[in-house]
């Protein structure tokens, strides 16, 4: 009788065990809905209107445009004040200040703060000062006439125009070349397809030679000098991801991806014609 | 550099010293009580008995034996006594000694092995303990005999017995080794007849590398363990392995649906003996058969697709890897003189894992058809031998001198690409393809010299020194071109140690002690001062403590891999990957009855100097953004954590009716001041509750047993999302986020396992047969998740433990 009831414990404990937990799991894979993505820049003695903010995308999505977030609320704080953003209905995830009263110095210490589905994103970022004694060697381009082709086009890596400016304490800058004329006429007619606006990476320097990668219209241009802040520096040298070891770019955000930077800049005008 | 031959010298001459000072300290001390001496052996083979319990009835005064079965009771009352002797698996003895008469002559004690097929069952006290604790704290003693009554994979296996025991993670998935209260099995100090084994499983976890036939003790230490261990930071697991049979030639031959075993015993000259024991699975050639057409046929299939958010697409499917292993123990054992011993041991065991993946179709059109394939091979082993004399220079005086070697690889090849085959002609063309190897390599030369002198009835001192010099060496590549990582080092070490288990009045006991190790590769001398307790508060209940300080110049490096699952390698420390430390805090309680024990452990681990390889972290160092690819130096991550726990034990001991239950609730925390922003994080093998249950039915000749575990999901990091960055010069940059470490978990583990077992006598041999069943419900565990992301739909998979295992298992004895 004894040995019966051993045994019928000994079964019921395995019966019990199996019952409970003979169910498989379903396994599921979930993203998190509530990482904000952050992509804001503002610029010295500029209005802010530079404020992103967009959703992930689930793992495997074939999209490539992410979701824009356009009921956050977004501040930023200059330490004395703070400064509610509008959602852009304009441009789905951005943000801008409508006012005037809100003026980005350098030296500034500003803090972008978000609040978006019960929780906040923060980041800050201090405005650099003004890019000092920036200086282009000639207001006038004046490109080689070339008319059998770019190929000929002698020292395409110099039109023999350089900017210069102080750069003491080894700080990152980086141009924007912007042709300004209504309708631009390239070079070339095969930089006809060629943006009117380059960006050059950020780097520590104290000059930058103008190519013809660089101008490929003729007319009227902006250049400006971008002193840069680490965090953006940080994000562009860590831009390229490998696809097994899955290395993210560094990012300056609390609780979200992306950046916050502030530029501070200097800027000069110059002309490009033909020779 | 720490030169051998200098060291030899050294040892000579501290030998020389010890033994003059020994003899003398023992005659000023001798008394008119007398010492009791002999050795304890298995009254069928010869084989001694290590750390047999002798002790005189109605008197806490005793003795345990040594590791050469030689036991000394120290000034034993010069009457008539009664000596009751016990070992785990045998019968327990009771001996009638006048001690008044006896002259000088050492008592030779046989105990018989008990039987299983004994037809009283009421005989003896320890019928059917599979382990027991032993009086210090965090220590146990496993009987390698008395694990056939448990569920098995067709044969004994010690560490998945040890997995069952609280404070053990029996989850181990796929990584080497034992998971001790919150420490990784590379801080675990493993040794086979004084033997360092680097790698100590076989697939899984199921196996361990030791074949149970070939040992014959297992002291298992979970913590606060004492100055003669060191370089380990959380467990020690000391195994003895069998000397073989004297008397007689003796061999077991066991077979089961996933593995063939033999042992064989063979006397030599009268005082010798030869052991060789070898072990084989076939579960290769099984599974592409029989197994296969079984698993198939209850698993039901293994694709599934989900979509994810009506968004992402994502095809999930699971896979079990095919595997062999081998493994072969050869000993010689020689009685040289009545009080020295001579053995040489040698090891060698190997694994093959195949984690290769059928190729899928990934896209098809009239001329052409795509497949994604996976190549992965993994083989890795170990293979050494040790010398070991052992001297009896008195009654109360033991050493033990031992010189070893061991040899540890690993090698893993992994491919995965697509092909392209065109419909036309069927020629196929390899499109992407990524490959990686992984090749690590632990040579290790160690002399040893440990002592053992009982001063007397207070006091017993054990103090030794160890010389190790160990190499590693690391090779990372990809694609065949790409180095990653290529790294070779090697240190030397000495260490002395002494320490001294004081027994105060009736029922306090400490073990005092320390180690000093001089280390090459940091150039520094380490401390490691140790202390441990034990108060009886009355016969049944105990208090225990420890506390202790551990070094670990090896460590088994973290390799974190999203896409693959981590791995890790071995690698000495230096003055860059410091060694590895950890403080030990240990307070319990046990009451014992005759049939009954309860305990409840707590413990705290400090840990330091904790080491990850990761080439996914981007670091900055001053101004400089430090990329994964930058200096191969920088890749390497420290930190530090804790482990901390409290385990809870009922068992029950006798009877036909026994087994355990056991629950531990623990956590272990890592901070890296790289990762996860510097906020702690749980480590990967943190499993926050484990429960363990035994249970062992004994019915006539049958033995019926269960065992069910269960244990909170295994922590992992995974790629969650994905996301995009427009940078200022218009260029946009796709990424695949990362969660925070090991934010992510697997689904809970669990697993139950039944046996029933049929022993038998015929006239010139005995045997078991029976039934094994692992996983009896089939619960498919995971081992870990892969993800490839090369693919459209991406693929999850997820790698398996084994599914339902049934098992037939049959061994004679001859």
């Amino acid at each position: 009788m004894k040995n019966k009831m051993n045994i019928l414990k000994l079964a019921a404990l395995i019966a019990l065990v199996f019952t409970t937990f003979a169910c498989e799991e379903t396994i599921t894979t979930s993203i998190n809905k509530d990482l904000v993505v952050v992509q804001a820049f503002v610029y010295s003695d500029e209005p802010v209107k530079d404020i992103s903010l967009t959703e992930v995308l689930p793992l495997g999505s074939l999209d490539t445009i992410a979701p824009p977030i356009i009921n956050a609320e977004v501040f930023i704080s200059d330490g004395i004040n703070k400064y509610l953003l509008i959602s852009d209905e304009l441009r789905a995830g951005f943000y801008y200040y409508p006012n005037n009263d809100l003026i980005i110095n350098s030296g500034d210490e500003l803090v972008l703060e978000i609040n978006y589905n019960n929780q906040q994103i923060v980041a800050k970022t201090t405005v650099p000062p003004k890019p000092q004694n920036l200086k282009l060697d000639s207001d006038t381009l004046l490109i080689p006439n070339v008319t059998t082709g770019i190929k000929d086009l002698p020292d395409l890596d110099y039109y023999g125009a350089t900017l210069s400016w102080d750069n003491l304490d080894n700080s990152y800058y980086y141009v924007v070349i912007q042709n300004v004329e209504e309708n631009p006429q390239p070079i070339d007619l095969q930089f006809g397809k060629f943006a009117t606006r380059f960006v050059s990476a950020p780097s520590i320097s104290n000059e930058y030679k103008l190519s013809f990668r660089t101008i490929t219209h003729l007319g009227r241009h902006l250049l400006v000098l971008y002193r840069v802040n680490q965090e953006y520096v940080d994000l562009y040298e860590s831009r390229d991801q490998d696809s097994r070891n899955l290395n993210e770019p560094l990012t300056n955000i609390e609780n979200g991806l992306g950046v916050f930077s502030a530029f501070a800049s200097d800027s000069v005008y110059f002309n490009a014609i033909i020779e | 550099m720490l030169k051998p031959r200098s060291t030899f010298s050294f040892l000579s001459t501290f030998i020389k010293t010890s033994i003059l000072f020994i003899t003398v300290f023992n005659n000023i001390y001798s008394a008119d009580k007398r010492d009791i001496s002999g050795t304890i052996r298995d009254a069928v083979t010869s084989e001694t008995l290590v750390y047999a319990n002798i002790v005189i009835e109605g008197s806490n005064i005793g003795a345990t034996a040594n590791k050469d079965g030689f036991f000394v009771i120290i000034d034993a009352p010069t009457k008539e006594i009664t000596l009751l002797v016990s070992y785990m698996g045998y019968e327990s003895k009771k001996i009638i000694f006048d001690n008044v008469k006896a002259t000088n002559e050492k008592l030779e004690i046989e105990l018989k092995p008990i039987s299983i097929v004994t037809e009283d069952v009421t005989v003896v006290a320890e019928k059917y303990k599979i382990w027991k604790v032993a009086d210090g704290i965090s220590h146990v003693t496993l009987s390698p005999k008395q694990l056939m009554i448990l569920p098995k994979l067709g044969e004994v296996d010690i560490f998945r017995s040890l997995q069952l025991l609280p404070g053990v993670s029996g989850v181990s998935d796929g990584s080497s080794g034992l998971f001790v209260r919150g420490g990784t099995p590379d801080q675990n100090l493993i040794m086979l007849d004084g033997m360092t084994v680097y790698h100590v499983d076989h697939f899984f976890g199921f196996f361990s590398a030791f074949n149970a036939d070939a040992i014959k003790d297992v002291q298992f230490y979970k913590g606060g363990f004492s100055a003669q261990y060191g370089g380990r930071m959380s467990s020690v697991v000391d195994l003895t392995g069998k000397t073989g049979s004297i008397n007689k030639f003796k061999m077991d031959i066991g077979l089961s649906s996933l593995s063939v075993n033999g042992v064989a015993e063979i006397p030599v000259f009268d005082k010798g003996s030869i052991l060789i024991s070898a072990r084989r699975s076939y579960s290769d050639i099984i599974q592409t058969d029989f197994y296969q057409s079984i698993y198939g046929f209850l698993s039901g299939g293994s694709d599934t697709e989900v979509k994810i958010n009506g968004k992402g697409e994502v095809m999930e499917q699971s896979v079990m890897p095919s595997f062999f292993f081998y493994d072969l123990n050869a000993k010689f054992s020689y009685q040289l003189t009545d009080s020295d011993f001579l053995s040489f041991s040698f090891y060698n065991g190997e694994d093959n894992l195949d984690e290769s993946q059928e190729p899928k179709t990934t896209g098809t059109s009239e001329t052409s058809t795509t497949q994604r394939f996976t190549n992965d091979y993994t083989n890795w082993g170990n293979i050494g031998g040790s010398i070991k004399w052992s001297r009896q220079w008195n009654e109360r005086f033991y050493s033990n001198f031992l010189v070893s070697a061991t040899d540890y690889f690993n090698i893993r090849n992994s491919e995965k690409g697509t092909t392209t085959t065109d419909a036309e002609t069927t020629s196929g063309f390899l499109g992407t393809s990524s490959k990686s190897v992984e090749d690590n390599s632990v040579t290790d030369f160690t002399v040893r010299l440990d002592n053992e002198w009982e001063m007397n009835n207070n006091h017993k001192l054990k103090f030794g020194l160890w010389f190790s010099d160990v190499n590693t060496g690391f090779l990372m590549t990809r694609n065949d071109t790409l180095t990653i990582l290529d790294r070779n080092s090697g240190s030397s070490q000495l260490a002395l140690y002494i320490s001294d288990k004081i027994d105060l009045f009736q029922n306090l006991s400490f073990d005092v002690g320390g180690r000093v190790t001089g280390y090459e590769g940091t150039n520094s001398i380490y401390f490691e001062p140790r202390f441990s307790a034990t108060y009886s508060l009355t016969n049944q209940l105990k208090l225990k403590t420890a506390w202790g300080n551990y070094y670990q110049f090896i460590n088994h490096v973290t390799n974190e891999d999203v896409l693959e699952g981590t791995r890790d390698f071995w690698m000495v420390a230096d003055d860059y990957i410091k060694p590895g430390f950890a403080t030990h805090y240990i307070l319990g309680t046990e009451f014992e009855t005759d049939d009954y024990l309860f305990s409840i452990e707590g413990y705290h681990k400090q840990l330091e100097n904790l080491v990850e390889f990761n080439q996914r972290i981007t670091t900055i160092k001053g101004r400089e953004t430090l990329l994964p690819t930058s200096l191969v130096e920088e890749n390497f991550f420290i930190g530090d954590g804790f482990s901390r726990g409290v385990e809870f034990l009922i068992q029950k001991k006798a009877g036909n009716f026994n087994g355990w239950i056991s629950y531990t609730l623990g956590q272990v925390e890592y901070t890296f001041p790289d990762f996860n922003n510097g906020e702690a994080f749980p480590a990967s093998h943190y499993r926050r509750h484990e429960v363990g249950l035994v249970a062992s039915y004994k019915i006539g000749n049958w033995n019926l047993s269960a065992s069910w575990i269960y244990a909170t999901g295994k922590a992992y990091t995974a790629p969650e999302s994905q996301y995009y960055l427009t940078l200022l010069d218009g260029e946009s940059y796709g990424y695949t986020h990362v969660s925070d470490k090991n934010s992510n978990r697997l689904p809970d583990y669990h697993r139950l396992d039944v046996s029933a077992t049929y022993s038998f006598k015929l006239k010139s041999y005995s045997g078991d047969l029976g039934l094994s069943v692992y996983n009896v419900y089939d619960y498919k565990n995971i081992w870990y998740r892969e993800y490839d992301l090369d693919t459209t739909p991406i693929v999850i998979t997820d790698i398996t433990m084994l599914g339902i295992t049934p098992t037939l298992f049959v061994k004679v004895y001859f």
